[in-house]
């Protein structure tokens, strides 16, 4: 199958929907991708990895739209509607209770929509939301440690505190994987 | 560090994971205000998958927070769970300041570090993307998993919560 990755086109979106390693993968699952120009730039891969990787690099939006199945990181906005087809596979982060716009989109246009968001496995955990929970968490507990310091507006203590003098007190409310990770990051900088 | 959940099981797991690096404390309005207020760092971190998040500290706490603490409310995508937490802060302008603390709830925080969540994500995305490209049919009857994935199908919406959310007619996934 042609798969399609677009260019990320939300405000201050820089994740792209594939690495060349994941390109790699498909490669040898016997399916051909084509990615837009520059779609990875701004989470450091470049169009010559991608190539490299096996990736044919399209120049505009509508080339990879054209494609079988697209993978994209954030729901479509208003003007990639346009681009939906019969039969189209789409496959990313797509929200559909608050976007009654999109949902309609996809309804009329019937295109098959699979949200990352809402695969589930057997115990009941969102296998494709983890890795994002995880950043989340553990970034957490690193921005929570810089704004403690004055000139950012925090009190002015080093979080970890130094032989002498205590650390800061941290409560996390809720122990999912959120929280869980933001204590692991905690740990980290408590023996920084 | 602390902290508070309101399942016994997971709590029981995380003072195993931790051992005295962690107090693990039963989550309820009292623990929490009493754990917030002399806190110099509070993480939001309760994510309900598809619901708001619950509004679990009061503006009445934050208020006592000694001044110049910090809040970070990494709920804020499902609306946030401090009362104070009003607005949905961006990476250029990442904080405000209510009560004399400092409220940080930037929506989408994994965007902050592109390279790290891109290749986080795909690592987990391409082995479903696999099977959906090989067959699509077949790794949706096959595969439990990515079935509850399928939102819309030949125009009909195939996932309940979304119908229910428009008022629409639920379809499950059957084989055409």
């Amino acid at each position: 199958m042609r798969i399609g990755i677009p260019k990320e086109v939300k405000n201050n979106e820089n994740r792209v929907a594939i690495t060349p390693a994941g390109v790699s993968q498909l490669k040898s699952a016997g399916h051909d991708v084509h990615i837009e120009t520059e779609a990875g730039v701004a989470s450091g891969f470049s169009d010559q990895e991608y190539h490299v990787a096996g990736a044919v690099i399209e120049p505009t939006a509508a080339d990879v739209w054209k494609m079988e199945m697209v993978m994209k990181v954030k729901e479509p906005v208003a003007s990639e509607y346009d681009y939906f087809y019969e039969g189209l596979i789409l496959f990313a982060y797509l929200h559909l209770a608050a976007e009654p716009e999109l949902t309609s989109a996809l309804v009329s246009k019937k295109v098959t929509a699979i949200a990352f968001e809402t695969v589930e496995s057997e115990k009941r955990t969102l296998p494709l939301l983890t890795p994002m929970s995880e950043v989340a968490g553990r970034m957490a507990s690193q921005i929570g440690a810089q704004f403690l310091e004055k000139p950012k507006g925090g009190k002015g203590i080093l979080l970890s505190g130094i032989p002498g003098v205590p650390r800061g007190k941290v409560t996390v409310i809720g122990g999912g994987v959120v929280g869980t990770n933001a204590a692991r990051s905690q740990s980290v900088l408590e023996q920084m | 560090m602390t902290i508070l959940d309101t399942n016994p099981v997971r709590l029981r797991e995380l003072d195993e994971l931790f051992g005295n690096q962690v107090t693990t404390v039963m989550s309820n309005p009292v623990s929490i205000h009493e754990n917030v207020i002399d806190s110099d760092l509070v993480i939001g971190a309760v994510l309900i998958p598809g619901a708001k998040a619950p509004r679990l500290v009061r503006e009445s706490t934050v208020q006592l927070m000694k001044a110049h603490s910090v809040i970070v409310d990494v709920a804020i995508d499902q609306g946030g769970i401090f009362e104070t937490v009003d607005r949905v802060s961006t990476h250029d302008d990442p904080t405000y300041t209510k009560h004399d603390v400092v409220h940080y709830a930037v929506g989408n925080m994994p965007g902050a570090v592109p390279r790290t969540s891109t290749i986080g994500l795909s690592n987990v995305t391409i082995p479903y993307a696999a099977q959906i490209a090989n067959d699509l049919e077949k790794a949706l009857l096959h595969n439990v998993n990515l079935r509850k994935g399928l939102n819309t199908y030949r125009g009909q919406i195939t996932y309940e919560a979304v119908a229910t959310a428009h008022g629409s007619k639920y379809e499950p996934f059957a084989a055409v």
